[in-house]
């Protein structure tokens, strides 16, 4: 079992990394695009918000895996020779965008028009209404959201083994070709994974815990 | 034109991969809702061992990504086991309903979670037995509850279903492979599917949200 470790350790572990950083990069990116699409969402041009509207249930109603490939496949039709591990991040970034559009929306959609009237009427600023009115009140619906999202983006990850890039599922086949430790392997794979989504997991419930003093009125 | 005509060829290969994920989904989505039911049963039995190897079982669905889920099953246990190869097919089925079930359970607990007491202690006083109480009061408000979130999750099942190409079970997202290796049209095949998918979940996505819109009509709350 040592000997295990100190010689395949380091390969998982690096896979680990990997998919860490491939997730929150991704989320990451995807969050800023997200917030983006949202505000197209519920922008009032046509046009605008059926763009954003298209794109979101394009890739809400798509499995991640074949999204991956897609993209892999136009990076061959474009002769672009990226990274896999970037590409497997623009995967990420393009899919979590689309979920994180419609938290966000939601979170504006709960936030009662009176609000921003009320803060038309009293002559503050859009900048200083998003600031201080709609923020407050948004941050406490999309955080735990969010977070909950970073750990469906963490399971969602493991397809991206299917198109080569070295995260920790792929990191976890290397091993085997090496070792034959089949079940081992997956088992210390799937332990990692429990780790990393249950802790994210617990710390998207202590945040709904933590923000439910507001309520906001629907 | 060219294109298209050798296009054309390829839809009866794409659309039998369709038919196969298509099997397996209905498969998986009818396992799971029995194993969801059985989930919560055992949640609700007040036995201390049972309840608690539920919500383990739970909260390990929930933690682990379902291709390693897949992985285990298919690759793992049968070289710990040495029972050989075993039917990827009946493997991914069971992996995806698996999963399925976990999360099933977790709609249906919310669902009867919502039913306000009094509906069981008045069933209780009018002297129905626990058989009846479910058949005849609980159930019936359940379901239109928990009717569009199950759709929902027939909806994530078949996101997760592609999975199974990794296995090499010749699904939907197989079959694009395959007509990609066959045509060397890297990005055409792969769109066939995608569009194939987005008609499958899109579909049932819009009849969850005609579920929700049609089944709340005069229960506000």
């Amino acid at each position: 079992m040592t000997d295990f470790i100190t010689t395949y350790g380091g390969t998982l572990l690096r896979g680990f990394l990997w998919t860490i950083i491939l997730v929150t990069g991704g989320f990451a990116i995807g969050s800023v695009f997200g917030a983006l699409l949202a505000s197209m969402l519920v922008s009032k041009k046509k046009l605008v918000g059926w763009l954003a509207r298209s794109y979101v249930e394009l890739i809400r109603n798509t499995p991640f895996l074949i999204q991956a490939m897609l993209l892999f496949a136009l990076m061959g039709v474009l002769r672009l020779r990226l990274e896999p591990v970037l590409v497997g991040l623009v995967a990420v970034a393009i899919y979590s965008a689309a979920y994180m559009a419609e938290i966000i929306r939601g979170g504006l959609n709960s936030i009662p028009n009176g609000q921003r009237e009320g803060a038309r009427a009293l002559a503050i600023g859009p900048l200083l209404q998003f600031r201080l009115i709609i923020l407050p009140q948004l941050l406490p619906f999309v955080l735990p959201a969010s977070v909950n999202l970073l750990a469906t983006l963490c399971k969602e990850s493991a397809f991206l083994a299917g198109v080569s890039v070295a995260e920790l599922t792929f990191s976890g086949q290397v091993v085997i070709t090496q070792t034959f430790l089949i079940f081992e392997v997956w088992a210390i794979i799937g332990v990692l994974y429990l780790v990393l989504v249950l802790s994210i997991m617990a710390l998207a419930q202590f945040l709904e815990r933590r923000m439910s003093w507001v309520n906001p009125a629907r | 034109m060219k294109y298209l005509l050798g296009a054309v060829d390829t839809v009866p290969l794409l659309l039998d991969g369709l038919v196969t994920t298509l099997l397996i989904c209905g498969l998986a989505s009818i396992l799971a809702l029995v194993g969801a039911v059985c989930i919560v049963a055992a949640r609700r039995s007040g036995i201390g061992v049972v309840v608690w190897t539920a919500k383990v079982y739970v909260t390990l669905m929930r933690g682990l990504p379902i291709v390693i889920l897949v992985f285990l099953l298919y690759f793992g246990v049968p070289a710990l086991f040495d029972l050989g190869r075993v039917s990827a097919l009946w493997v991914g089925v069971l992996a995806l309903a698996m999963n399925g079930a976990a999360f099933q359970s977790e709609v249906l607990r919310g669902a009867i979670a919502r039913l306000p007491n009094g509906q069981t202690e008045g069933a209780y006083a009018l002297g129905l037995n626990k058989f009846q109480l479910w058949r005849l009061v609980l159930t019936p408000q359940v379901l239109p509850i928990a009717l569009p979130a199950l759709a929902g999750e027939i909806g994530f099942l078949i996101k997760a279903s592609p999975v199974l190409s990794l296995i090499t079970v010749v699904d939907l997202t197989r079959r694009a492979q395959q007509v990609t290796m066959q045509t060397f049209d890297p990005l055409g095949p792969l769109l066939a599917a995608c569009f194939l998918y987005f008609l499958l979940i899109g579909s049932i996505s819009w009849v969850s949200r005609y579920l929700e819109t049609r089944l709340t009509v005069g229960r506000t709350r």
